[in-house]
């Protein structure tokens, strides 16, 4: 596979999210290879914060988001997540604070967002890659949305958006048997806009957000921002509710079954 | 231009369990520069970030509030195309972003709260304002429309009759005339509403942050469907605003 420029951790102080500029695209990398490129703690706030600075960058007319290697992201760090969402009441509202303004900030993101999903989204990885504004998928990869088999309300994911792509009675039977989606079911459910062989996925992103750079930008900008005013009617009715429900569920045995079958597996 | 550039344009001192934030452009009656939106904007994350800070109260130096959007810089940032209302978007952002923040927040008024610098004082959890400061809204006589969320906070809180005599004729609203309205939540003597709002804020810090957190997310929620569909309007007309009146300056020149 053709990868792209790496990037520095100079814009997010992560090293597992680099940031690189290829004229005037931002090419963002989730660089926790080790790990499937999960998010840890340190990627998650590193990640809520980026927009905002991206969104100061004047030089900047789109962004493309991928993951380094073969994984977009399989999710959440579930040591980490025990520690400060599990057991510790302050830190995880601090989680969940970050999670809110993850959608919101994506959401209102002024430019254009490619996502470039270049293997397995599931959990994290699958809930910002549909927050983007045109994503395009390998061929070998799939979303998953696995809230309610690890005993979660699907707060912060799918619930809020996947209604608006397809229809809501699919959207029930994917959140809540929490199946893979290949790649071609993806796009044929709306969740994503073209299947791209696996090689040349990141090349292709990457011409798609020069592209989008190289349109009249306003008109560009004010246009994304009409159409998610949809998305942000529905953030504004459904986020809240979905992300305290959710919270609700981190202290329960299912939940905590759950995380020690995959700890131990 | 001659500004002094080395003074933070605003400054934070501590008051116990209390980030008291200060508005300091004391020669310009505390008057809001794009820069004055970042570093408030920066000192809200270190202060919501700080465990030992449980509110925080914002103010101005001088015995003023603030005086609004700088005149002398005017609301374009940038050369983009969203560049003529650029700080109007900033501060939509920093507006927000300190109706999010968990801890509690109390304005403290003295002096007087003036277009984008009442829209700031009104982000707050609670307004206190000493008996003889005032607050207006001079937006159209500068021949530039409301922002900060200022047409819809009004309208919803004064009615539509009394929002549009304040909006377009741009006249004083008492304290005491803003207490009735709902819009002010402790008067006080003159001087001391800084002292009053730490007080209140450091009351408010006592109790459990978990509770005031989500009750805070609650009251945001009561009206947040409709001010994100009126935010990217209120930028859309600022913007329009901004464009005309530099093309009927371009005119006069001409």
């Amino acid at each position: 596979m053709t990868e792209l420029p790496a990037g520095t951790s100079k814009l997010t102080g992560c090293d597992e999210i680099l940031v690189a500029d290829d004229g005037p695209v931002r090419i963002v990398t989730l660089n926790n290879p080790g790990d499937a490129n999960a998010v840890n703690n340190a990627m998650h706030g590193a990640f809520a914060r980026l927009w905002t600075t991206l969104g100061e960058d004047p030089d900047a007319r789109a962004v493309l988001i991928t993951g380094s290697g073969d994984y977009f992201s399989a999710g959440g760090n579930l040591v980490e997540w025990l520690e400060t969402h599990v057991n510790n009441p302050v830190t995880r509202r601090e989680g969940m604070r970050d999670a809110r303004r993850i959608v919101r900030d994506m959401i209102d993101f002024p430019l254009p967002i490619v996502a470039a999903v270049n293997g397995p989204a599931v959990g994290f990885g699958c809930s910002i890659a549909v927050l983007c504004d045109i994503t395009l998928m390998s061929d070998r990869a799939f979303f998953a949305d696995t809230h309610v088999a690890s005993g979660l309300v699907a707060g912060d994911g799918g619930s809020v958006l996947w209604p608006l792509m397809m229809s809501l009675m699919k959207a029930k039977e994917y959140l809540l048997l929490g199946e893979r989606i290949p790649a071609d079911k993806a796009v044929e459910l709306g969740l994503a806009n073209r299947v791209v062989p696996h090689e040349s996925i990141k090349k292709e992103g990457l011409a798609l957000a020069h592209r989008l750079a190289a349109l009249p930008a306003r008109a560009v900008q004010d246009t994304k921002r009409t159409l998610n005013l949809h998305a942000e009617r529905a953030v504004t009715a459904i986020l809240d509710y979905g992300i305290s429900a959710e919270t609700e569920c981190f202290t329960t045995p299912e939940h905590r079954a759950a995380i020690d079958k995959f700890l131990n597996r | 231009m001659m500004t002094d550039n080395t003074a933070p344009l605003v400054l934070r001192e501590d008051k116990g369990a209390i980030a008291l934030l200060l508005l300091n452009r004391p020669a310009q009656r505390n008057a809001l520069r794009y820069e004055s939106w970042s570093e408030l904007s920066a000192l809200l994350v270190d202060a919501a970030a700080d465990a030992d800070v449980r509110g925080i109260v914002l103010a101005g130096v001088n015995g003023f509030f603030s005086a609004g959007g700088d005149l002398k810089t005017g609301p374009a940032h940038g050369v983009g195309p969203l560049g003529p209302a650029g700080r109007v978007e900033h501060a939509q952002r920093v507006l927000e972003q300190i109706k999010a923040l968990p801890v509690p927040t109390v304005a403290a008024v003295e002096g007087a709260a003036v277009g984008l610098g009442w829209s700031l004082a009104l982000s707050c959890d609670l307004v206190v304002a000493a008996s003889d400061a005032f607050f207006s809204a001079p937006f159209v006589a500068r021949a530039v429309v409301p922002d900060g969320g200022l047409a819809w906070r009004l309208t919803q809180q004064l009615g539509r009759h009394r929002a549009a005599s304040l909006l377009l004729r741009g006249s004083r609203l008492t304290a005491a005339d803003a207490y009735q309205a709902g819009l002010v939540t402790d008067v006080t003597e003159p001087g001391s509403a800084i002292h009053q709002a730490v007080a209140i804020a450091s009351e408010l810090g006592e109790s459990d942050a978990g509770a005031v957190e989500l009750t805070k997310r609650l009251i945001n929620s009561a009206e947040a469907a409709q001010l994100a569909v009126f935010h990217p309007l209120e930028l859309a007309m600022a913007t329009v605003a901004q464009q005309r009146s530099a093309s009927a300056e371009a005119r006069g020149r001409w």
